[in-house]
C-alpha cells in the first residue's frame, strides 16, 4: 500500500539524513514536508537538496508552509493543506525528529481525524552542541482540539514527560501553579543526558507537590504509555483538570498523545521557543532510530491497569520495522 | 503541598490556593482597612505583585471560609457580605480554540466559559458552606434556576446548588468535548451571558429569607489570566450602577499595564466604576504598614506551631558582634558630628540639635561600619528580624522563602527550632539566596521569562550589575544618602523609555525588580521608583536595609549600562530627605 511520509523541515542534518534514508529504503511514493515560515531561509538547503533526493527516486514531494508564531496560524494552515495528501486508510509515516511538539500534535490530530494508519519515527542525532539549545521561551499554550476538558472547581494537575531541560518544566509550574505534578525524569546517559540534567534533583526531587519517577522518554511504545498511566493515581482525572507536557526528547510527545487518546480529559500544554540554535545537533545516528505506530489505546486501558506484560526497552517502541 | 512535615514548616509559602484550609485561617492576618475595602458594596481592583497575598485576602473573604472562619473563629455566619471566589489562572480560562471563530463567536464563547466559572463558583460555595435556608427559599431558587438553566432538573428542592453545579460540568464537558472532535470548529451551546444568568442567580439568593440584607462579592482572582474579550466583558461589568446585589472585587498582577477597556470601546475609570486596593505601596496606612505586617505574619505562623508568644525579633534574632559593631559605628560617627559641630555632649543640646544629630547618625552611622568592613575579606553577618523584613523588598513572599529555607535547614540536621535560628544559619541561607538570584541572572534569564530574549538577558545582567556597582560606589563615597537602594529615571527620553520598560518588564517577571508609585518631591505629583529585589546585594556586601530616598539616575546611563556595561555615574546627586519610600 502506498505510504506518505510526513516530515517538518529543518536545518539540522538529521532532516535531510533521515528523509533520504527513509525514502531510499522504498515504499515511499509521497513526501510531505511542513516547514516554518520564520525559519524559511535557514532550512532552504536542506529543502532544495529533498527535492532532488525525490525527484531520483520519482517520489512526489509537497511542502506546507505555516507560520509557528501563533497556535491559530498553524493549526488553520495544516488544516487546509494536510487533507489534501492524507486521506481515510491511508499509511502514512510521520518523521517527528525535527518537528516542534505544536505542530507534530495538529498533524497527528488531523491524521487521526482523517482515519490514517500512523507509524511514526524518530532520527537521533549523531551529537548535539554543547551550547544552548533553544532559548526565548513563550508564553506556555494549550494545544488546539486536545485542550481537554477543563472544570471550573477543579485544582490543576501536571503529568510531565521531562528531559534535560528542566527550567521549562519550572516555567510550567510557576505558570499553572498545580496543585500536583507527576514527572518522568529521562533515565540513561544518551547525548550528555547527565550533565544536561545537572540542577533537576535540586529543583525537583523531594518537593513535596512533585512526584518524580524514571522514564525512558524514547520509548513511546503503548507498554511504555501503560507503565507511564501505571505511575499515576487513578483518581487524578477525576478530581484535577490534568494538564500534560512533552519536554523531554520528542518521542515523549507520541507518549502523551496517546495519553490524550485514552484519557481524553487530559489537555496537552506546549511552551514555544523564540530562538533554536543554529547548530542544534549534528549527524544522524541512524542505529538508534526510535519507531512505532499510534492506535487508540482504549482497550489496553479498559482491559486491565496493571503493569506492562513484557518489560521496557530502550528503544523498542512497537517493533515496526520502518 | 499539603503534606505535614514531621515537624511542620510554618513558613510554607505556597500559592494560596493549594495551602490546607486551617493553615490559610490560622496564617491570615485580618487588616483592619483591608478588611473595609473588601466589605465595601463598590467594585475593587486589587493590584499587587505575585506573592503580595491578593489570592490569600480574596479566598479568606470567601464563603467556605466564612464558615470555616465561624466554626473556628465566632465569625458572623451567614455572613452579610457573601464572597464567590473565582479563580482564573485555570486550564478553562487558557483554552484558545475560541480565536478559531469568527469575532462576535469569539466573544459569546469566552462568555460563556467566564460565566459557567462564575456559577459554578456560586453553586460549589453554598456546597461547601451550607446555609440554613427555608423551604420557601429552596422554592425561590429553583424557580429562578428553572427559568435561566432551561435543562436544568431539579427534583428536591434543597439540592438546587448540586444540580447548578452538575448542570454547568455537563454543560462544558459537552462543549469541550464537540470541541475536541474532527479538524472543524463547530459547536452548538446554549449561549449565556452575565445578565441572563448570574445576575437573575444573585437576585434570587437576595431574595430568600436568609440574605435579604447581604451583599454579594464576586472575588475574580488572578485577572490578568483571562482573555482578551473575558477582560473586556468584566471591564463592561464593572460599568454596571446598580451595586444593591453585587460587586467584583477583582485581583489583578499589574494593574499599570492592565487592559481597562470595555466591549463597548470605553473605559473604566477609577473612583467611577471601581477603587484600587494597591499591595504594591509598602505603606498603606500607619496601622499597617510593611514592616509590622511582616511581623505579625512571622508571629501568627510562629504560634500555629506552639511558640506563641514568640517575637520574631527573637526567633531571627541579630547577630550580637553585629549590633555592637553598629553601635560602635554609631557612637563614632556621632562623636564626629559633636565634635565637627562643636556641640561638647549629647545631653546639654537643644531638642533641633539633638534631632540633628540622630539624622546625621541615621544617616551614616550604618554606612560607616559598611566602609569601613570592606577591607575585612568575609561578608557581613545578614541576620535579625529587621534585616529579613528588608531583604524581602516588600513582598511577603520574598520574606516568607528564606525563612521556610532557614526552618528547613534546621529540622533537617535535627537542630532544636524552638530557640529560633542561630545568626549563622540565617546568614548562610540569605548569601546562598543572593548567590542563586546572581547565578540565574548569569546563567540568563531567557530560559525562564517568557519574551526574553539572549539579548535582553544580557542586557539586564549588564544593568543589574551596574546597578549594585552603583550602589556600593555610593556606600562608599557619597555624602548625602549613602545607603540608598532604590532609583527614580530622570531624563526620561521616549527611545531610552521604550528599551527599559521592555528590560523592567522582565526584571519584574523574574522578581529582580519592583516598581511603586510614591510622592515626587515636586508636591502634589506621583513618579514611578524602583527597588531591585533586595537579595541581589548581600554577595556585594550592601547594606540591605538601605535609606529612605531615592537616587536619580538618567535613562541614557541606564541604557549605556545595559547595552555598554557603562558604570553608572556616582556623583549624580540624589534627592535629599525624600518621603518616606523604603521598606523603613
Amino acid at each position: 500500500m502506498a505510504t506518505i511520509l510526513v516530515s517538518f523541515a529543518s536545518w539540522e542534518p538529521r532532516f535531510i539524513m533521515g528523509v533520504t534514508h527513509l525514502i531510499k529504503s522504498g515504499g515511499i511514493d509521497k513526501c510531505v514536508v511542513i516547514y516554518s515560515t520564520e525559519y524559511a531561509t535557514r532550512t532552504a538547503p536542506n529543502r532544495t537538496e529533498l527535492q532532488i533526493v525525490a525527484r531520483e527516486h520519482n517520489v512526489e514531494l509537497n511542502e506546507i508552509p505555516i507560520e509557528l508564531e501563533t497556535s491559530i496560524a498553524s493549526w488553520k494552515q495544516l488544516v487546509q493543506e494536510l487533507p489534501q495528501y492524507a486521506t481515510g486508510g491511508i499509511d502514512v509515516l510521520f518523521d517527528i525528529s525535527t518537528a516542534p511538539r505544536e505542530p507534530l500534535w495538529y498533524t497527528l490530530h488531523i491524521l487521526d481525524a482523517l482515519g490514517c494508519n500512523m507509524r511514526w519515527v524518530y532520527h537521533h542525532p549523531g551529537a548535539y552542541t554543547k551550547d544552548w539549545l533553544s532559548r526565548n521561551s513563550q508564553s506556555p499554550r494549550l494545544i488546539l482540539k486536545r485542550s481537554g476538558i477543563a472544570l471550573p472547581g477543579k485544582k490543576t494537575c501536571i503529568i510531565a514527560l521531562a528531559g534535560f531541560d528542566h527550567e521549562r518544566l519550572a516555567q510550567l509550574i510557576e505558570r499553572y501553579e498545580p496543585i500536583k505534578c507527576f514527572v518522568g525524569r529521562q533515565t540513561g546517559n544518551q547525548l550528555d543526558n547527565p550533565s544536561r540534567n545537572t540542577g533537576f534533583n535540586e529543583a525537583f526531587v523531594n518537593q513535596k507537590e512533585i512526584e518524580v519517577f524514571d522514564f525512558n522518554c524514547y520509548d513511546a511504545s503503548n507498554d511504555a504509555v501503560q507503565s507511564l498511566l501505571n505511575r499515576l493515581p487513578i483518581d487524578i482525572w477525576e478530581k484535577y483538570n490534568v494538564i500534560g507536557a512533552a519536554l523531554g526528547p520528542k518521542p515523549s510527545a507520541i507518549t502523551m498523545f496517546k495519553l490524550t487518546q485514552i484519557h481524553p480529559e487530559m489537555g496537552l500544554v506546549y511552551i514555544p521557543s523564540g530562538e533554536y540554535n543554529p547548530e542544534y545537533s549534528s549527524g544522524i545516528d541512524l542505529n538508534k532510530t526510535s519507531c512505532g505506530k499510534i492506535d487508540r489505546l482504549v482497550p489496553l486501558v479498559l482491559e486491565n491497569l496493571k503493569p506492562p506484560s513484557v518489560p521496557l526497552v530502550a528503544h523498542g517502541a512497537d517493533n515496526l520495522p520502518v | 503541598m499539603n503534606t505535614q512535615t514531621t515537624q511542620a514548616n510554618p513558613f510554607e509559602y505556597d500559592a494560596a490556593l493549594n495551602l490546607p484550609a486551617d493553615m490559610l485561617i490560622d496564617w491570615y492576618i485580618e487588616d483592619h482597612n483591608f478588611a473595609r475595602v473588601l466589605r465595601t458594596t463598590r467594585n475593587v481592583l486589587i493590584n499587587g505583585h505575585r506573592g503580595s497575598g491578593k489570592s490569600m485576602m480574596l479566598i479568606y473573604n470567601s464563603l467556605r471560609f466564612q464558615k470555616l472562619r465561624h466554626e473556628r473563629k465566632q465569625h458572623e455566619f451567614p455572613p452579610q457580605h457573601v464572597g464567590i471566589y473565582v479563580p482564573c489562572n485555570t486550564p478553562l480560562t487558557h483554552r484558545q480554540d475560541h480565536e478559531l471563530m469568527p469575532i462576535g463567536q469569539q466573544v459569546t464563547l469566552s462568555e460563556f466559559y467566564f460565566v459557567m466559572a462564575i456559577v459554578e463558583a456560586i453553586a460549589e460555595a453554598f456546597e461547601a458552606a451550607p446555609v440554613d435556608f427555608l423551604a420557601e427559599d429552596y422554592i425561590i431558587l429553583a424557580d429562578e434556576l428553572r427559568a435561566v438553566m432551561p435543562n436544568i432538573v431539579i427534583n428536591e428542592a434543597s439540592s438546587v446548588f448540586t444540580q447548578m453545579r452538575r448542570n454547568v460540568k455537563n454543560q462544558l464537558i459537552i462543549l469541550q468535548q464537540s470541541l475536541q472532535q474532527g479538524i472543524l470548529t463547530e459547536v452548538e451551546y446554549n449561549a449565556v451571558s452575565f445578565y441572563s444568568l448570574v445576575t437573575p442567580i444573585l437576585s434570587a439568593l437576595k431574595r430568600t429569607s436568609i440574605f435579604k440584607q447581604a451583599h454579594f462579592s464576586i472575588l475574580i482572582d488572578d485577572a490578568h489570566d483571562l482573555n482578551l474579550h473575558q477582560k473586556m466583558l468584566l471591564n463592561s461589568w464593572l460599568t454596571y450602577r446598580d451595586h444593591s446585589v453585587f460587586s467584583f472585587k477583582v485581583a489583578v498582577a499589574g494593574l499599570r499595564t492592565h487592559n481597562l477597556r470595555t466591549l463597548s470601546g470605553g473605559t473604566v475609570l477609577e473612583g467611577h466604576d471601581y477603587l484600587i486596593l494597591d499591595l504594591e505601596q509598602p505603606f498603606q496606612s500607619e496601622e499597617s504598614n510593611y514592616a509590622q505586617f511582616a511581623k505579625a505574619v512571622i508571629e501568627q505562623r510562629l504560634a500555629g506551631v506552639g511558640l506563641e508568644g514568640v517575637a520574631a525579633e527573637n526567633f531571627f534574632p541579630q547577630a550580637p558582634e553585629f549590633e555592637a559593631d553598629i553601635e560602635a559605628a554609631n557612637a563614632s560617627v556621632a562623636q564626629e558630628y559633636l565634635k565637627a559641630k562643636g556641640w561638647d555632649n549629647l545631653s546639654d543640646l537643644t531638642t533641633d540639635q539633638k534631632k540633628s544629630v540622630r539624622d546625621h547618625v541615621y544617616k551614616y552611622g550604618r554606612a560607616k561600619y559598611f566602609r569601613e568592613r570592606k577591607a575585612k575579606s568575609n561578608l557581613p553577618t545578614y541576620a535579625g528580624f529587621d534585616t529579613l523584613v528588608h531583604l524581602s523588598t516588600g513582598v511577603i513572599r520574598n520574606l516568607l522563602n528564606p525563612c521556610y529555607q532557614m526552618f528547613d535547614s534546621l529540622v533537617s540536621k535535627n537542630e532544636p527550632v524552638a530557640s529560633g535560628i542561630p545568626t549563622g544559619t540565617q546568614s548562610d541561607i540569605v548569601k546562598s539566596k543572593s548567590d542563586e538570584a546572581w547565578e540565574q541572572i548569569r546563567r540568563g534569564l531567557e530560559k525562564v521569562v517568557e519574551g526574553c530574549t539572549k539579548e535582553d538577558a544580557d542586557y539586564l545582567c549588564n544593568l543589574l550589575t551596574a546597578l549594585g556597582d552603583y550602589f556600593v560606589k555610593r556606600l562608599t563615597n557619597h555624602k548625602s544618602e549613602p545607603r540608598i537602594l532604590s532609583f527614580i529615571i530622570s531624563e526620561a527620553e521616549s527611545e531610552n523609555m521604550k528599551f527599559l520598560e521592555n528590560l523592567f518588564r522582565i526584571a519584574q517577571e523574574a522578581q529582580l525588580l519592583y516598581i511603586r508609585s510614591g510622592s515626587s518631591k515636586t508636591r502634589g505629583r506621583r513618579e514611578d521608583y524602583f527597588t531591585p529585589n533586595r537579595i541581589l546585594w548581600p554577595v556585594l556586601g550592601l547594606d540591605v536595609c538601605g535609606q529612605h530616598g531615592r537616587a536619580s539616575i538618567p535613562s541614557r546611563e541606564l541604557v549605556d549600562a545595559a547595552r555598554f556595561k557603562k558604570p553608572i555615574k556616582s556623583d549624580v546627586e540624589s534627592r535629599e530627605h525624600s518621603e518616606q519610600l523604603g521598606l523603613i
